[in-house]
């Protein structure tokens, strides 16, 4: 079943609107699925992914979640659209520093203001699954980039979101981290979590089940011929 | 929610400790020019529109000695009665100007010193005092073995005045203006509404003293209406409710005794109050010669050292005086707002450029737009709600002197926090939030938080 669908869109930035980040650009993202999206530096990538999430707005095309409308959900509407429904994994995993990895973690339930019991079950169960259940009192800067990498997957996934992005989620990890980090996607892909994965990385990429390539904000063409929409 | 606002909180004190608290001196030291601003202004909008009623489109004199006990002595002194006795009557009756010498004054009622005057007499002292004094000081006076009411000598004209009128009862005839022997004093008394319930028209009041001459008698001729009031010569507002009035009495017999000893009751009489509590009231055109006249009494009675001086144009000047205070404290109280005002925006960015991370990390996990308003301005609300406390406890401080004993101390009636403060102090707050609120809106929206999201720690 199609969960999110993303046609003809185009976005510009700039004063004079003059740097254009996406082009017409399509793209169809089933449920279940693991997706990545490849292409070079500026090509348009996170751009994809803040429209999807909403922290970008678009000017041109149409982008339906679950075949509703989304390109004039603005405001609340679109904060709690995000904080059901996405979940998101960043390179520096962009965790709170000043915090410890529990009230990290526990941050999207609190905004939902979830009961102060339920938010202490659900940090427990979730950090022990990523096995970070003995660094919830500490603080971001006294874990290693893997350990907090799951913190920030923790945090992604503890609202149950139905789509999780993640922007280069490895680029910062040695290639055993990348790994590991990799394998939780898979196993929370294989519970049901769609991924649209942004990397630069083709082991990333060839660990997933489709990629989309990018480039000048269009979908671009591989050698293989794969049309990649 | 809460949870996150305390960790915030938690981590921006730890952070800024020394800006917070500079930040809380600076706009407490704001909210206390507000204050004294505010304070003038109802000030001097208070002397404008106490002038305007009180004074109208006419002149007010008031009358001064030179301050040396010498002169003061040859002017009351008994030698000199006569003098003052003559020019009273000739200012009483001019009728260029207005003569008016009320005088409040305490009246006593009975001494535990003086045999004459035993408590036993006052059966109900205890109701006459409650019913005397606003706060009820009955317990003190016992302490103090005398019974003391407030009272007015009245002159003709206080009748006239537009907020004294009659109850019940009637006003003071010519004759009772008068006393005609020493021995046998008695006084019609009105009394405020205060004592309609304790006093009736036709009752006796016994035992009043005036000066140190025998029991006066009190006839109970009528009540004053309720909040009944007049401008004293001190141009402010006396209420009535308290008081008894007496006439301010004139004697026609001779001040000098068959045996030759002064009247103490004349004495009493004709004292400095109804020259120096006097004011010299006339018409805006017959003022100057009004004034050229009162100089001519007092020459011809031989009491040159007295002087008039302008009462109107004094209060005039005063009024310019608060005025002006005003538009100084006004500028000090703009000045520092302004500062306060800069220092918030540098705040602001200074916080949003540090923090666009932290709250782009709100931001994608849901954060509401109400959610990131409080994230943004707890800590503001936090420093107005601490200077706002710091402004009460230090106006109330310099409002209060403790004397040697710290167990008695004085509280002044000078520059209280009145609710209009607190309502200019309010909003100023509130503007104030605003503009850090929008600001912050505004700037957070212009940040790429995507960038912002990216950048390493």
């Amino acid at each position: 079943m199609e969960l999110l669908k993303l046609e003809r869109i185009t976005k510009k930035y700039g004063q004079s609107q003059n740097i254009t980040a996406l082009n017409q650009f399509n793209l169809n993202v089933r449920e279940g699925e693991m997706l990545a999206l490849m292409g070079k530096s500026g090509s348009g990538k996170s751009t994809v992914l803040n429209i999807i999430s909403g922290i970008d707005g678009l000017q041109k095309g149409s982008y339906k979640f679950k075949n509703q409308e989304m390109a004039k959900v603005k405001g609340d509407k679109m904060t709690v659209f995000r904080r059901d429904n996405i979940g998101f994994i960043l390179q520096h995993f962009a965790l709170i520093q000043d915090a410890t990895i529990y009230d990290n973690i526990a941050l999207p339930l609190r905004l939902s203001r979830k009961p102060k019991a339920e938010i202490k079950e659900r940090v427990r169960k979730l950090a022990a699954e990523l096995g970070i259940e003995k660094q919830l009192k500490k603080y971001p800067k006294e874990l290693s980039g893997g350990e907090a990498q799951r913190a920030a997957i923790a945090r992604a996934i503890i609202n149950q979101p139905q789509l999780i992005l993640a922007d280069e989620p490895t680029g910062a990890l040695d290639e055993e981290n990348s790994r590991k980090i990799m394998e939780i996607f898979q196993k929370l892909n294989a519970q049901g979590n769609t991924f649209i994965i942004v990397t630069h990385d083709p082991n990333v990429g060839a660990m997933c089940k489709r990629t989309v390539h990018i480039k000048d904000g269009k979908n671009y063409e591989t050698g293989g011929g794969e049309i990649n929409a | 929610m809460l949870k996150i606002l305390w960790l915030e909180m938690k981590n921006y004190l730890k952070g800024n400790a020394a800006v917070f608290i500079l930040s809380v001196l600076a706009f407490t030291f704001a909210c206390i020019t507000i204050n004294l601003t505010m304070f003038n202004y109802l000030q001097a909008d208070k002397f404008r529109r106490e002038n305007e009623e009180s004074y109208g489109n006419k002149s007010f004199y008031k009358v001064s000695l030179p301050p040396s006990s010498a002169v003061f002595m040859r002017v009351f002194g008994n030698d000199n009665r006569e003098n003052i006795i003559k020019a009273f009557e000739q200012l009483k009756n001019d009728p260029l100007f207005e003569y008016r010498y009320r005088q409040p004054n305490s009246i006593e009622f009975f001494d535990f010193d003086n045999p004459n005057f035993g408590v036993a007499d006052f059966p109900r002292y205890r109701d006459e005092f409650l019913h005397g004094y606003e706060q009820g000081r009955t317990e003190f006076a016992k302490q103090d073995d005398y019974l003391s009411l407030k009272g007015l000598y009245a002159d003709r004209l206080l009748i006239n005045e537009p907020n004294v009128n009659i109850a019940s009862g009637r006003w003071f005839t010519e004759e009772e203006f008068y006393v005609h022997d020493p021995n046998d004093i008695q006084f019609p008394v009105i009394l405020g509404a205060g004592y309609s319930d304790l006093y009736e028209i036709g009752d006796i009041i016994e035992y009043m003293q005036m000066g140190s001459v025998n029991p006066i008698t009190l006839h109970v001729i009528g009540f004053l209406e309720q909040d009944g009031w007049f401008y004293d010569n001190n141009n402010e507002r006396l209420l009535l409710n308290r008081y008894m009035v007496v006439p301010s009495p004139e004697i026609t017999y001779n001040f000098i005794l068959p045996d030759g000893s002064y009247c103490e009751f004349a004495r009493f009489v004709y004292n400095s109050s109804i020259m120096m509590n006097a004011r010299i009231v006339a018409d805006e055109q017959s003022a100057a010669a009004a004034m050229q006249r009162v100089y001519q009494i007092w020459g011809e009675n031989k009491l040159y050292e007295f002087e008039l001086f302008d009462e109107t144009d004094g209060a005039q000047r005063w009024l310019v005086m608060a005025r002006e205070q005003t538009l100084s404290n006004l500028i000090i109280s703009v000045f520092t707002l302004l500062v306060c005002v800069l220092m918030f925006s540098i705040q602001a960015s200074y916080k949003l450029n540090k923090y666009k991370k932290k709250y782009g990390i709100y931001m994608m996990s849901g954060i509401t737009a109400k959610q990131l308003l409080a994230l943004m301005l707890q800590d503001v609300v936090l420093m107005f709600a601490l200077s706002f406390g710091l402004m009460f406890a230090l106006t109330e401080i310099y409002r209060t002197i403790w004397f040697s004993n710290p167990a008695t101390f004085h509280r002044f009636d000078i520059t209280p926090i009145s609710m209009e403060t607190v309502v200019v102090l309010l909003i100023t707050q509130l503007l104030l939030l605003c503009f850090i609120g929008i600001t912050g809106h505004r700037k957070i929206h212009k940040t790429d938080m995507s960038a912002a999201l990216r950048e390493h720690e």
